[in-house]
């Protein structure tokens, strides 16, 4: 039956379109583009001198993103070990 | 800041990369080469640096007596056994990471600033408070990963730290290490040119994944201290790189791909 198992193993082989290094290089991609979009690192002292035009800009970047009204997003920051974390709430209702 | 840093962080983000193994490896090489090194160990808690460089049973004092004023910097340093010019300033295992602060490692590195050429900081895995002490008192980042998905995720997520913490393109070295020359080879694994195209950065250096530094890291003899050990070149290159010289990243992989003929000589040459 080993004969029979060496054809099924090729076969599954042919199927595959991408290779592995195919595959990594593509999800890698997709995971730090993503990435690269999304993270924003604000100093502090820029952070507190304009945390209420940043706020509104979360707000207004996410309302954009949803196609929802500005109301329905609510914005919260807090400081942890440093860095100052913002936390969003988007009401779809 | 000097023009040619000397206090470098090694650090990935991801942990089993091979941080410690880098960072003693590199510090013999810079030794070997006539370099006055530092080594030192921020992994508190989980420290493993004076064990790869089979130091384990010199340590006396370690960074954590420098901050509480016990000893000075220079009085906790252990000169490495074959190296004459290469020293540890080793981590305590019953102190924690929040026991020190950034400012700490700033005024140790200070003190020991101008009796060396340079200072290697073995960062611990994470992003937290053992990062940010590490990045602290650095003029330049070694950031290492390995050619998997994670490893790079984390190496991309350290870069933008690095970033904010000031650090320049120029400032930082990307290092791959554990590369598996033929799986990348047959397309099975990521190679270094996918590498420098997700982090959008230059390699520093290849280094290839070896059993020889399995072996000699149980013995507590960094490879590159072996003779005709394959990593070597790569750490001399990296070495001859960061002083400015051009030398080609392939020249980091010749002679890893050993032939049948040569392969079945070494295994002879083993026994």
């Amino acid at each position: 039956m080993w004969i029979v198992d060496i054809f099924k193993r090729k076969n599954r082989q042919h199927k595959q379109t991408k290779s592995p290094k195919e595959e990594a290089a593509e999800r890698l991609e997709t995971m730090l583009s993503r990435r690269r979009e999304i993270v924003k690192m604000i100093p502090v002292e820029e952070f507190e001198a304009n945390s209420e035009e940043i706020k509104y800009a979360v707000i207004e970047t996410l309302s954009r993103k949803f196609n929802i009204p500005p109301e329905k997003v609510r914005v919260d920051y807090h400081e942890q070990n440093g860095y100052i974390v913002i936390v969003t709430n988007v009401n779809f209702k | 800041m000097a023009d040619k840093p000397k206090v470098f962080v090694v650090t990935s983000g991801k942990g089993g990369v091979g941080k410690t193994t880098f960072t003693s490896n590199l510090g013999c090489t810079l030794a070997k080469m006539g370099e006055r090194v530092c080594l030192l160990d921020a992994d508190i808690g989980l420290k493993n640096l004076d064990v790869v460089l089979g130091l384990e049973n010199r340590i006396i004092y370690t960074s954590f007596d420098v901050v509480n004023g016990t000893v000075s910097a220079k009085e906790a340093l252990v000169k490495h056994k074959q190296l004459k010019n290469l020293y540890l300033l080793a981590a305590s295992q019953v102190a924690t990471k929040e026991m020190m602060a950034p400012e700490d490692m700033k005024r140790m590195v200070q003190e020991i600033y101008d009796d060396f050429d340079y200072i290697l900081i073995d960062s611990p895995a994470g992003i937290e408070r053992g990062f940010r002490n590490s990045v602290a008192p650095a003029e330049a980042a070694f950031i290492v990963t390995t050619p998997e998905i994670p490893a790079i995720s984390d190496a991309d997520r350290v870069i933008g730290l690095l970033e904010n913490y000031g650090f320049t393109e120029d400032r930082m070295f990307i290092v791959l290490n554990k590369f598996k020359a033929n799986m990348a080879k047959r397309g099975d694994m990521l190679d270094k040119n996918d590498v420098e195209k997700a982090l959008a950065m230059r390699l520093i250096g290849v280094i290839p994944d070896s059993e020889e530094v399995i072996i000699a890291t149980n013995k507590g003899i960094p490879a590159v201290l072996e003779d005709g050990v394959v990593i070597g070149k790569s750490f001399e290159n990296i070495v001859r790189r960061i002083k400015g010289e051009d030398v080609p990243i392939d020249d980091d992989l010749k002679g890893v791909s050993k032939g049948f003929i040569s392969s079945l000589l070494s295994m002879f040459k083993k026994r």
